[in-house]
């Protein structure tokens, strides 16, 4: 199980955005629904 | 020991790591030079002269492997590793007087270096700058693993080193080759503090925290996040800044180090649809979304919180704080024990026993076996409804697709179900001691979980015979019971037949 690429410095900068991406996105996620509950519960 | 006398090659090896920590020592050192403690620079310049003195010993009495580490040579070395770790770390806490004995010093240095991150420390507040670093340094070094650490420079001349490695619950081999990757691991973890402290130190900047001191609290409250340790230099943790900006700041450091160092791997090699593809994140996923919503319900219909802010920075926090193990809470332990809805209590509790990825520095069951064990489920229900002459195959994705084989899936079974006694174990124990049910559960699912959520139980007052229970479970549950199991059957029959 070898990358296809290797650890260039452009891979790792875009695998770290990659993961801050996919957290951020994560975290907008559940606050959304927290917004959402906390309208339907109004 | 049953006549027989520890294996030579369990006592270098642990001699080895134990002077590894020793050389750590030299760190809260510089920090008690750069601030003019003078004091804990006494205390830090004893324990480091214990620490080799006890390191070069168990070498000198121990001897190097020439054939290579069996099994449970290198089981038993990493739980030996940690039990000597842990008593020689914990001399410098109980030097500076903010603990109230050796237990609670003991406790909270097994609390780091098991990225539990439960506190009985004393006057955490006004503690000197140099044993914080100690504590977080511990946290984030207990992360990569203690052995981890050793062997980045040491498996070059130690056959069988893997066998170590994996003694310490890591199972991921990188590169083909434990040293480098070993080495892949310290890189990941150097590159994300770099920015991790930079981002937090900013955030703190932000809010009106001095440039020193954001520095400070920059690199310790990443440490703390990124070892899903939940270790902050002040008392009432991330609640302390009392700012959106700064809990928010925490969170991404939170969810990427519960990742699997082996994900990092792939998504920093290019593969980067790696990371919606992998069991393990989808599993997480799913747990959050889930537990989210059994959160917010019941804290929202019970007015406790009201606003979407208000369950973002309360709720979500707490709930994502649970599942990647951190232990960061933006709430008082008291208030959920006695304020919070059982559901959402118990909800935070599932997430923490949950976890989050194998081979990172969380805690828990791991996606992994979950992931696992839910297809094989799968795999099971497609087979009753399929002709009985089909070949019914189950896969995950980690990596590559890979088959679901029943050895796999008894063994994550056999994990879960020993995370399972042991929360029981704990839960019976809080119970035993008088405390509530929802508190008893909650704080036995965090030291299950090595998370440091609090629900209020664990404090210096606390029995000392929960405190010794804590700590074992926090050991055994870091180490996923095996080398636990190992050592003490080691102990128990000694290596050597008669």
């Amino acid at each position: 199980m070898k990358p296809r690429n290797g650890h260039s410095f452009w891979n790792v900068v875009a695998g770290i955005m990659t993961e801050t991406g996919f957290t951020l996105g994560l975290t907008f996620s559940l606050c959304l629904l927290a917004y959402l509950v906390a309208a339907m519960t109004r | 020991m049953n006549g027989n006398r520890m294996k030579p090659e369990v006592l270098y090896y642990t001699g080895v790591v134990v002077v590894w920590l020793g050389g750590l020592m030299l760190v809260p050192m510089a920090t008690a030079l750069a601030f003019a403690e003078w004091a804990p620079l006494v205390d830090f310049g004893i324990s480091l002269g214990l620490t080799l003195c006890c390191g070069f010993g168990l070498m000198l009495c121990g001897a190097r492997s020439r054939r290579g580490l069996t099994w449970t040579e290198g089981f038993a070395s990493a739980a030996l590793s940690w039990i000597a770790c842990m008593f020689l770390a914990a001399v410098p806490y109980i030097l500076s007087g903010h603990w109230r004995s050796f237990l609670d010093a003991l406790f909270d240095v097994m609390s780091g270096f098991t990225t539990t991150g439960l506190v009985l420390v004393q006057d955490l507040d006004h503690i000197p700058n140099s044993i914080n670093m100690w504590r977080h340094l511990l946290t984030y070094v207990g992360g990569q693993g203690m052995v981890v650490l050793a062997l980045t420079v040491l498996s070059k001349g130690l056959p069988g080193a893997f066998k170590f490695y994996v003694g310490e619950a890591k199972d991921e081999r990188l590169l083909p080759s434990v040293g480098r990757t070993t080495q892949a691991i310290w890189f990941i973890s150097v590159v994300y503090l770099v920015i991790g402290t930079l981002v937090l130190s900013a955030a703190g900047m932000a809010i009106g925290i001095s440039p020193v001191r954001a520095l400070l609290h920059g690199l310790w409250t990443f440490m703390g996040a990124w070892s899903t340790g939940g270790f902050a230099p002040q008392s009432q943790n991330v609640n302390y800044y009392h700012s959106a900006l700064f809990e928010f700041a925490t969170i991404p450091f939170m969810v990427v180090g519960s990742f699997n160092f082996a994900l990092h791997y792939y998504v920093w090699s290019g593969r980067r649809k790696e990371i919606l593809r992998n069991v393990e994140i989808r599993a997480m996923t799913v747990s959050l979304l889930i537990l989210s919503l059994t959160s917010l319900l019941p804290a929202a219909t019970s007015r406790l919180y009201s606003t979407g802010m208000a369950l973002s920075r309360r709720v979500i926090y707490q709930v994502i704080s649970a599942q990647t193990t951190t232990g960061f809470g933006t709430v008082y332990a008291q208030q959920i024990g006695s304020v919070w809805p059982v559901l959402a209590v118990f909800s935070l509790s599932l997430a923490m026993l949950l976890g989050g990825s194998a081979s990172s520095t969380a805690g828990g069951f791991k996606g992994m076996r979950t992931g696992l064990v839910w297809a094989a489920v799968k795999r099971e229900v497609r087979k009753f409804m399929s002709p009985e002459s089909a070949v019914v195959l189950g896969k995950i994705h980690s990596g590559d697709d890979v088959i679901v084989e029943d050895r796999n899936v008894m063994i994550a079974a056999l994990i879960i179900l020993l995370y399972v006694a042991t929360f029981a174990i704990g839960t019976l124990a809080g119970l035993a001691f008088g405390y509530p049910m929802p508190i008893a559960v909650f704080e036995s699912a965090s030291v299950t979980g090595n998370t440091g959520l609090s629900a209020g139980l664990t404090s210096a007052t606390m029995p000392a015979t929960l405190k010794v229970l804590y700590i074992l479970i926090m050991w055994a549950a870091r180490l996923e019971f095996f080398s636990v199991l190992v050592f003490m059957g080691v102990v128990w029959r000694g290596l050597w037949p008669r």
